[in-house]
C-alpha cells in the first residue's frame, strides 16, 4: 500500500518536472545563461574569431570614463524616462474625460487605445513622415501660421531629435496609460464620491482627496512601463533616427545593438549590457521601494 | 454546436470575406492577364494615323526599359500581346505627322488586358525629334 | 463626479482623437496620391487618389512572403505560450520540493529585460544553428512568465474539490483537462493567446539581428528594410506602411475586449 502510494507520488513528481521543462530550459537558454555570459563576457577580449583572453576592468574603464556616447546614451535613457510623468498627466485628462457617462466613450476608448497595439517599426516610419521637413504635417502647419519661414529638419536637428522622438513615443503609449488608468478610476466606489459631496466637498478636493490617492497603484504601474519603455525602445529610434544625429537620439539598448552587431565589438557590448541591466535593477528595486513592495517589475517581452 | 453561430461570428465572417475576395480577385486576374493592350493613334487634327511607330516600354522602380515596337494599322489601330508588366510607358511617332510623348500607363496587375479609351494624339513637335530616323 | 457639460467632455475627446488619428490619416493620404516632396505645400485632402503604390509595392517586394514568415511566427508563439505556460502554471499549482525556489527563479528571470540577454541570445541561436529560421525567431518568445502566472492564478481559482469530485467518478485525468481546466480558464488562455501575438507579431529586434536572409524577413523587418533601400519612391513606402498596419489592426478591431483585458492583466500581474 505505501509502495503504492510512493509510486503515485513519484510519477506525479515526474509529471511536475515534465511540465515545467521546457519553460525552464527556455528561461535558461535565453535568460539566465545570457546574462552569465555577458557578465564573462565583460571582463573578456573577445571576438567571434578570436580566443578569450581575460581583460580585467578594462571595458568598464573605458566605458565609464572615456566614451561620450555611452554617456550620451545614458542620459537619453534618462531623459526618454522622466518625459513619461507628460504622456501620464495626458492620459490622466482622457480617462477621466473618458470615465463620464456620454454617448460614444466606447468609440473614443478604442480610438485613444488603438495605437498601442500598432506596430512599433510602423509608428517610426509613420512619425519620421510627419517630421518631414519639406512636406511633413507639422512643418507644413508651422509654416502655415507664419511661425516658420522655412521647414525644420525635426529628426536631423540635434537639439528637436529626441523631443520629437519622445512625442511619437508618448503617442503611441498614450492609449495604454489611459486604460490601465481607466481601470484604476472605474475601480473607485462611487458611494466614496456622493459621501464626500454630501460632506460639501467641491470637485477639485474629491479629485484630490479621494482619485489620486486611490489612482496611486494605477499611475505607479504606469510610470514602471514608461521606465521599462525608456530602456526597451529601441523600434522607434532604428526607424526614426538611428540614434542620430550625431547620437542625439542614442539610447542604451540601441547603442548596445550598434557596438554588438555593426561595430562587432561583442565584449564591448556585454559590458554595456551589464551596467544597463544594473541600471534597470537599480531602477525596480527603487521603484519597488517608493511603492512599498506593491508592485514588482512587469513584463515585456 | 451550432453551426449558424459557428459562420456568423465575427471572426469567421472578416476571414471568410477577405478569402472569397482573394479568391474573385485571383480568379479575375487569371481571366485578364494575356497581357494586350490595345489603343489608337490619331493625328494632330484627330484623323487616324497609319504607319506610327508606337514604343512601349517597362517601368521598375528605377529603370525604363523599351520591351516592343509595333506600327499602326490604316485605321491607326496598334496591339500589343504578351506583356508582363504592371507599369509601362507608351510612346508613338511618326516622322512628318508628329509624336506622343512617353506616357505613363499602370496597372492593378502584371499583363493587364488594357483597351486605352483615349486615343494617343500626335503633336507636332517642335525641335528636330520627329525628323530622327526611327 | 463631472460637473462639464457635455460638450464640452465631446469636444475635449473629440480633439485627443483627432490627434491620435492624424498621423495615420496623413500616411493613408500619401500612400494614395504619394507625394512629390519638390511641391509645396503639401495638400490636406487626398487629390486624385489611386491604388497604383500598392501594386507597386505588390510587385517590388516579396509581401505575401513577409506576412506568411509573421503569421508562421506567431502561430509557433501562441501555441507554444498556451501549451508551454499551461503545462508549467498547472505544475506550480501543486506542492514539491523546490516550488519555492523554481517561482523565486521565474520572478528573477522577469527582471532580465530580453534586450539585456542580446548578445550571448544571438550566439546561442547561432550554435544551435537555428539563425535564419522561424523557429530561431520563435523560440525565446516561446514561454513567458506573466502567462505561467496568469495560468497559475486561473487554475488556483479552480475548486479542488471539483477535480477530486470527478477523479472519484472515474473521469480520465485527460477529460479532467479539457472538460474542466480548459473551459475555466478561458480568460486565462485568452489572455496568453493575444500577449503571444501581440510580441510576436511586432517584435522587431530580435528578427533584425538574428534573420540575413531575404526570404526568412518577416513585416517589420521588411518594413524597415524598405525604408532604408527604396528612398525616391514614397507612395510605395507609405503604402507598404498601409498593407502591415492593416492585419494588426483587423485583429485588434474584432478582438478590442480580449486584447484590453489581456494587455491591463499582462502589465498588471507580476
Amino acid at each position: 500500500m505505501a509502495f503504492a502510494i510512493r509510486r503515485k507520488r513519484t510519477r506525479e513528481l515526474l509529471l511536475i518536472w515534465f511540465f515545467l521543462a521546457p519553460s525552464l530550459l527556455i528561461f535558461l537558454l535565453y535568460r539566465i545563461i545570457p546574462l552569465l555570459w555577458n557578465g564573462v563576457l565583460s571582463f573578456e577580449f573577445w571576438s567571434p574569431y578570436k580566443p578569450a583572453e581575460f581583460a580585467g576592468l578594462y571595458h568598464y574603464e573605458e566605458m565609464l570614463l572615456y566614451d561620450d556616447v555611452f554617456w550620451q546614451a545614458f542620459w537619453n535613457t534618462a531623459i526618454f524616462m522622466a518625459s513619461a510623468p507628460i504622456g501620464i498627466l495626458i492620459a490622466l485628462l482622457v480617462a477621466i474625460l473618458v470615465d463620464t457617462p456620454i454617448r460614444g466613450r466606447n468609440v473614443y476608448r478604442t480610438i485613444v487605445f488603438m495605437s498601442y497595439p500598432v506596430m512599433t517599426v510602423a509608428v517610426g516610419i509613420i512619425w519620421q513622415w510627419l517630421y518631414n521637413e519639406k512636406v511633413g504635417l507639422f512643418n507644413y502647419v508651422l509654416v502655415s501660421l507664419g511661425i516658420v519661414e522655412q521647414g525644420i529638419p525635426f529628426l536631423e536637428t540635434a537639439s528637436l531629435a529626441l523631443p520629437a522622438v519622445i512625442v511619437a513615443s508618448i503617442w503611441q503609449v498614450l492609449g495604454f496609460y489611459m486604460i490601465i488608468l481607466l481601470t484604476g478610476l472605474q475601480n473607485i466606489q462611487p458611494s466614496l464620491y456622493e459621501a464626500a459631496a454630501i460632506d460639501g466637498a467641491n470637485a477639485w478636493m474629491r479629485f484630490r482627496r479621494i482619485t489620486l490617492p486611490l489612482l496611486r497603484p494605477s499611475i505607479f504601474l504606469c510610470f514602471v512601463i514608461g521606465i521599462i519603455n525608456s530602456f526597451t525602445n529601441f523600434d522607434l529610434i532604428y526607424v526614426m533616427t538611428d540614434g542620430g544625429p550625431s547620437h542625439a537620439t542614442e539610447l542604451l539598448v540601441t547603442y548596445i545593438y550598434r557596438v554588438a552587431f555593426k561595430l562587432a565589438q561583442f565584449d564591448y557590448a556585454a559590458a554595456l549590457t551589464i551596467v544597463n541591466f544594473l541600471f534597470f535593477v537599480f531602477l525596480a528595486w527603487l521603484a519597488n521601494r517608493l511603492a512599498g513592495g506593491e508592485v514588482g517589475a512587469v513584463e515585456t517581452g | 454546436m451550432n453551426w449558424k453561430a459557428i459562420l456568423l461570428n465575427r471572426y469567421a465572417v472578416t476571414f471568410g470575406t477577405v478569402a472569397v475576395v482573394t479568391l474573385a480577385w485571383n480568379t479575375y486576374i487569371a481571366m485578364n492577364d494575356d497581357g494586350i493592350i490595345g489603343g489608337r493613334v490619331i493625328g494632330p487634327q484627330g484623323q487616324p494615323v497609319a504607319g506610327a511607330a508606337v514604343v512601349l516600354s517597362e517601368r521598375t522602380l528605377l529603370v525604363t526599359t523599351p520591351r516592343g515596337r509595333t506600327t499602326t494599322d490604316a485605321d491607326g489601330r496598334f496591339t500589343f500581346t504578351g506583356h508582363t508588366f504592371h507599369r509601362i510607358w507608351l510612346e508613338a511617332e511618326k516622322p512628318g505627322v508628329g509624336a506622343y510623348p512617353q506616357t505613363e500607363y499602370r496597372m492593378y496587375f502584371k499583363g493587364q488586358n488594357m483597351i486605352l479609351d483615349e486615343p494617343l494624339q500626335l503633336e507636332p513637335s517642335a525641335g528636330g525629334r520627329s525628323g530622327k530616323p526611327s | 463626479m463631472n460637473r462639464f457639460p457635455k460638450w464640452v467632455i465631446h469636444l475635449g475627446l473629440g480633439i485627443i482623437c483627432a490627434a491620435m488619428m492624424v498621423p495615420f490619416y496623413w500616411v493613408l493620404k500619401t500612400s494614395l496620391t504619394g507625394e512629390n516632396i519638390f511641391a509645396y505645400p503639401p495638400s490636406l485632402v487626398p487629390e486624385n487618389p489611386h491604388l497604383f503604390y500598392y501594386v507597386d509595392v505588390w510587385y517590388s517586394i516579396p509581401f505575401f512572403r513577409y506576412l506568411v514568415n509573421s503569421v508562421i511566427v506567431s502561430i509557433i508563439v501562441v501555441v507554444a505560450n498556451v501549451v508551454l505556460n499551461a503545462m508549467a502554471g498547472f505544475a506550480l499549482t501543486r506542492e514539491f520540493m523546490g516550488k519555492g525556489a523554481i517561482i523565486m527563479l521565474f520572478l528573477s528571470c522577469m527582471m532580465i529585460p530580453f534586450q539585456v540577454t542580446i548578445i550571448p541570445a544571438y550566439l546561442i541561436t547561432r550554435d544551435i544553428g537555428l539563425l535564419n529560421t522561424h523557429l530561431g525567431m520563435a523560440l525565446p518568445l516561446c514561454s513567458t512568465i506573466v502567462c505561467i502566472f496568469v495560468f497559475k492564478a486561473s487554475f488556483d481559482a479552480i475548486p479542488k474539490s471539483l477535480i477530486d469530485a470527478a477523479r472519484i467518478d472515474g473521469v480520465p485525468d485527460w477529460m479532467i483537462i479539457f472538460r474542466i481546466m480548459v473551459p475555466l480558464s478561458q480568460s486565462a488562455i485568452a489572455t496568453n493567446i493575444i500577449l503571444a501575438f501581440i510580441w510576436s507579431w511586432n517584435n522587431f529586434l530580435w528578427p533584425l539581428v538574428i534573420i540575413r536572409d531575404n526570404d526568412m524577413q518577416t513585416l517589420p523587418l521588411g518594413l524597415a528594410r524598405f525604408l532604408t533601400v527604396v528612398e525616391d519612391s514614397t507612395g510605395a513606402l507609405y503604402a507598404f506602411c498601409i498593407m502591415v498596419l492593416v492585419p494588426g489592426l483587423v485583429i485588434f478591431l474584432l478582438a478590442q475586449k480580449q486584447f484590453i483585458a489581456g494587455l491591463t492583466s499582462g502589465a498588471a500581474k507580476g
